[in-house]
């Protein structure tokens, strides 16, 4: 038996939701049958490697390109169909610095902005303003990486949109920004019921915020959980072993990565706690710590599933 | 389906109204350029007619120095580059494979795309309007200042006045097409003309038949030149024309050329392939699938 990571969230109402997604650039398929389920009003980490096709999942969810093949809604609604009703109701920061409309000030974009948005909260985005320290009579293009991604977060965020796509969010921005753009999540998150979608690199920035993570590999999700079950069914291992020891198939597939020193064996293992302790004691193994990994280490081990699981 | 209350969509007014206020942004510098510009013309005229008016008063020889303004009608080809330029200007800054700023706006794609060309339209026939009435002004102006000189200026029919407008439409509208389609519309804006020229050049070495052949988009009844009236020009230069002929033409031409620029603006707007290049070598790919077996 191997462990399907990749679970299914129907069970709650979902935010979004893809179906066999495909999206193919010549010979090369940037998404592959990508079936994703975003839980209404959840946080939710989409993480993996570069050409993994998190943004071109967010592109998709926001029609901005058409799959080759699949379906993608969000809050129940075709992608395809109702793209504008769908891009009405999201915050999305794109991953590029240089969105466009690069020409105008910075007032000027957040009042054009405001006008396609018949929900935009005016104070809130005055506080958002003052809070990133935004100076509206600078134009776009002479403003530094940080600035400029503060003002899309501002953007994406005023109209208190029920969907925030965020498209590595934090890039361009120093380590003090970064906590008070976190801290900006956090509580925009606690005052407007929102699904956050978030696509990254920087997977520990966003652990205690994430209810879920999906990783993506390959254009495909590996995997696809709460952070409730990862936490709780992926665990190091760490045990001694006698010579000449023979016990991996006790895992039956549920060893996501082992690493090996001298007899000392290291484990990372999906399952119960006491299960897999149980399973390792019976094949003469001593296990000597157990530990949970940080969502960084979940998705290293995760991502580098194919080459370490023996 | 959620039951979620979504937030609504912007209301059409709205969105024109902001797509002006950019449209007028963005392109601010071009029309204060243009009108400097005509500005100078003017000065330009009145100064010549000043100066042509003192010779005569001093009875000197007039050596060319008087210009005559005014209207006419073949002259709106330059209305119709400035319509280009227009067009051009305006999506400068918009990423043309679709996923820029504009793009992920809250209203239809293809109804947003031709929010703005619409916009940036009505700007231009304002642009026309100002420019011919300026050319009005100053060619009714400089005949009262031709005193002792009588210069005469020709007149053309009313309806002749429309000229412009409709070769500034017909031009900006395949611009906008070009703009709104291509990832480098300036390519296609100059590569076409250029290589229908060479295409032209190229037949003016073989038959007359077949030269008046390569010509015909241009000169023949409903070509482009009968869209820029054409045909009043060479009602004044001593063609015996008939008026009901000579609109005849050049409203066939409009029909024909604005139905053609609108169609393939439409289309550009609402395709998603990411540039003419990729359509054509997929039309091209279609084609050559029917004669060459797959592999």
């Amino acid at each position: 038996m191997t462990v399907d990571l990749a679970q299914d969230l129907s069970e709650w109402p979902l935010a979004i939701r893809t179906r066999g997604l495909t999206k193919i650039y010549g010979r090369y398929r940037a998404l592959n049958e990508l079936s994703l389920q975003v839980p209404d009003g959840a946080v939710y980490l989409l993480v993996g490697p570069n050409g993994a096709g998190k943004s071109t999942t967010i592109r998709v969810l926001l029609d901005l390109i058409r799959p080759d093949a699949g379906t993608a809604s969000v809050f129940g609604r075709s992608t395809e169909r109702d793209s504008a009703l769908i891009r009405a109701n999201i915050g999305y920061v794109p991953e590029q610095l240089d969105w466009g409309h690069g020409w105008m000030k910075v007032g000027r974009l957040l009042a054009h902005h405001s006008r396609y948005f018949p929900t935009w909260d005016h104070q809130y985005a005055n506080r958002l303003c003052h809070m990133f320290d935004l100076r509206m009579y600078q134009r776009m293009n002479t403003l530094s990486k940080g600035q400029r991604r503060r003002v899309h977060i501002a953007m994406a965020l005023a109209h208190r949109p029920p969907l925030l796509l965020l498209d590595e969010p934090t890039d361009g921005l120093d380590p003090l920004m970064r906590d008070d753009v976190l801290g900006t999540f956090i509580a925009h998150v606690a005052d407007s019921p929102t699904t956050v979608l978030i696509s990254t690199h920087h997977v520990s920035e966003f652990e205690q915020l994430a209810d879920y993570v999906g990783v993506m590999q390959g254009g495909a999700l590996r995997a696809q959980l709460s952070m409730e079950e990862l936490r709780r069914n992926l665990k190091r291992y760490r045990a001694d072993v006698p010579e000449g020891w023979h016990g991996t198939s006790v895992f039956n597939g549920s060893a996501i990565r082992r690493t090996t020193t001298h007899r000392q064996i290291d484990w990372v293992v999906w399952g119960t706690e006491s299960e897999v302790v149980g399973r390792l004691t019976m094949t003469g193994a001593t296990v000597r710590d157990c530990s949970a990994l940080t969502l960084n280490d979940a998705t290293l081990a995760l991502l580098g599933a194919r080459e370490h699981v023996r | 389906m959620t039951t979620l209350q979504l937030h609504p969509l912007p209301s059409m007014r709205a969105v024109v109204r902001e797509q002006f206020r950019a449209v007028t942004l963005v392109t601010r510098k071009f029309l204060v350029l243009l009108g400097g510009l005509l500005v100078v013309a003017d000065a330009v005229v009145i100064y010549s007619v000043l100066a042509a008016n003192e010779l005569a008063r001093r009875g000197l020889p007039n050596q060319g120095v008087a210009i005559t303004p005014g209207f006419a009608p073949f002259e709106s080809f330059i209305v119709g580059i400035v319509a280009i330029m227009l067009a051009v200007l305006i999506w400068l800054d918009e990423d043309t494979s679709r996923r820029d700023y504009h793009w992920t706006m809250p209203v239809s794609r293809t109804t947003h795309a031709l929010s703005k060309v619409f916009v940036g339209w009505v700007l231009m026939m304002v642009t026309t309007l100002a420019a011919l009435v300026n050319l009005l002004m100053i060619g009714a102006l400089s005949v009262r200042m031709q005193y002792p000189l009588d210069i005469a200026t020709d007149t053309f029919p009313v309806w002749s006045y429309l000229v412009p407008f409709t070769t500034a439409t017909v031009a900006y509208l395949f611009a906008s097409a070009a703009s709104v389609g291509a990832r480098r519309p300036m390519v296609w804006i100059m590569g076409i003309p250029t290589v229908y020229a060479g295409i032209a050049a190229a037949f003016s070495f073989g038959s007359f038949a077949m030269k008046k052949d390569v010509l015909k988009p241009l000169t023949s009844e409903y070509g482009l030149a009968s869209l820029a009236g054409d045909l009043v020009t060479r009602s004044y230069a001593g063609y015996q024309l008939q008026t009901h002929f000579m609109v005849g033409r050049w409203v066939g031409s409009v029909a024909i050329w604005g139905t053609i620029a609108a169609a393939l603006l439409v289309y550009v707007a609402s395709r998603r392939r990411r540039n003419v290049g990729t359509w054509a070598f997929a039309l091209l790919n279609r084609w050559a699938s029917r004669y060459v077996p797959a592999a």
